[in-house]
């Protein structure tokens, strides 16, 4: 912004340039090194391209002006400004120029929910093309409303790629079968750090098992839980043992999940609990010691 | 004593009316803050006052927040098992070492309901300091993480 505004100022009249080290500009930017902007400051002030009324500049052209400051913007700036527009501006703003591009694809790419199998189809055919492109900048997934899956193993496939997720949303959708089985085998999930859940009725145990295979999980969210009519409602505790969470939620378990992660040896640094959960005086024991914040809460029937 | 440990100092009224067996919970040492929301209650059930007076020492405590969504069809008053609650806090708050602040959030009471005056006495007792704070409306903050 320097560079621009001193451009701009020269342009009237104003001081003599600083001395310049060929190639770097005057805040240490180096400068491009194609004949449109091999000239210094001052030859480039000495022409500027001026519209006139007979033969006006298309307003969506740059200028040469304003082509040059845009090309010496630092990147911080450009992501500055690319952080701060709608989401809906993302995808044509990746277009403008290459150093735009991957901070717009990064946030474009952010945060996806699927709600059809559909969607999950055209991001295995079209984005999902292994380690690293765009699949690299997802940080967030969400499964919603997908009931049933025609094809329990889309979302496994959808994961698989996904080397930096941090937070999986499962809402409103039954959990396949085959998630937990491929997250307790290590097959994605090592960097989800949290992990919410409000699923349709579904088994105890591989929910349970899931939790706890992930092996850097912070934040644990439980909508609602209840299991699928006629399911056992009692687990074998898991032996696996992890660190403390930092946060734990669970809301309306109505079918011993809280016991579960209990009997499992959970602990969490700050635990909310609705007070109508079987487990919630097993959640605050085991967690006795590592307890920093308790939130309660219930509604008048409670 | 009984082998239960302090039954003795648990609320007469907390044991006649709770439904659960009542579970004594350890000493929690690490917890600074507690929080209790209720929805469309005006004074906490026999489950969370069980919870609660089965904590016997919190000696790191020193924030508590109670926020108290009511509707017409709740008595308002910070009476009833309030009481246990406050009797609970006054033992919480008399064996902690620090100074335990108790704010206390209202939220749609009618505008004629007092309860900053005569409410929690046993822990005013102790040295407890009280907030008390109306809304008229309002949510409870929930932190589900936003995708």
């Amino acid at each position: 912004m320097v560079w621009i505004l001193r451009g701009r100022y020269e342009q009237v009249g104003g001081q003599q340039p600083a001395p310049q080290i060929d190639g770097i500009d005057q805040i240490g930017i180096p400068r491009r090194s194609s004949p449109a902007t091999s000239a210094g400051p001052r030859e480039r002030s000495a022409n500027p391209p001026r519209p006139t009324r007979s033969s006006p500049e298309p307003p969506t052209i740059l200028n040469r002006y304003d082509q040059l400051a845009m090309d010496s913007l630092p990147q911080e700036l450009i992501d500055k400004i690319i952080d701060d527009l709608p989401r809906s501006s993302l995808l044509s703003c990746s277009l403008v120029a290459k150093r735009w591009r991957r901070r717009s694809q990064q946030r474009a790419f952010e945060k996806f929910v699927f709600s059809f199998k559909d969607d999950m189809d055209r991001w295995c055919t079209n984005i999902s093309q292994g380690p690293g492109g765009l699949s690299s900048y997802v940080r967030h997934i969400a499964f919603a409303e997908i009931d049933p899956w025609n094809d329990p193993a889309a979302p496994g496939r959808v994961l698989k790629n996904l080397g930096s997720l941090k937070t999986l949303w499962i809402c409103g959708s039954a959990i396949p079968d085959e998630l937990p089985a491929q997250i307790s085998r290590g097959e994605f999930g090592k960097e989800i750090t949290t992990l919410y859940i409000d699923p349709l009725p579904c088994a105890l145990a591989p929910i349970v098992s899931m939790i706890l295979s992930l092996p850097n999980l912070k934040r644990l969210h439980v909508g609602a839980y209840g299991t699928k009519p006629g399911e056992p409602l009692s687990t074998q505790p898991i032996s696996l043992q992890k660190g403390p969470l930092d946060f734990l939620e669970i809301d309306r378990d109505t079918c011993g999940l809280g016991e579960a992660l209990a009997k499992s040896r959970l602990t969490s640094r700050h635990l909310s609990l609705g007070v109508n959960a079987p487990g919630v005086k097993q959640l605050i024991m085991r967690s006795s010691e590592t307890v920093v914040g308790l939130n309660l809460y219930g509604v008048w029937f409670w | 004593m009984t082998m239960m440990g302090h039954t003795e100092d648990l609320p007469r009224r907390h044991q006649r009316e709770v439904i659960d067996p009542l579970v004594h919970l350890p000493s929690l040492p690490a917890l600074t803050t507690l929080s209790i929301n209720l929805l469309y209650a005006g004074q906490p059930s026999p489950r969370l006052t069980n919870i609660l007076c089965g904590i016997p020492r919190t000696p790191a405590l020193t924030s508590i927040a109670i926020q108290c969504r009511a509707r017409s069809s709740v008595k308002y008053h910070l009476q009833g098992r309030w009481v246990d609650i406050d009797r609970w806090l006054a033992r919480v708050a008399g064996h902690g070492g620090s100074q335990v602040v108790l704010s206390v959030m209202v939220i749609g009471w009618p505008k004629g309901v007092s309860v900053s005056e005569k409410s929690m006495h046993e822990f005013r007792k102790v040295g407890g300091k009280i907030k008390m704070e109306r809304k008229n409306i309002g949510w409870y903050h929930w932190s589900y993480p936003q995708l």
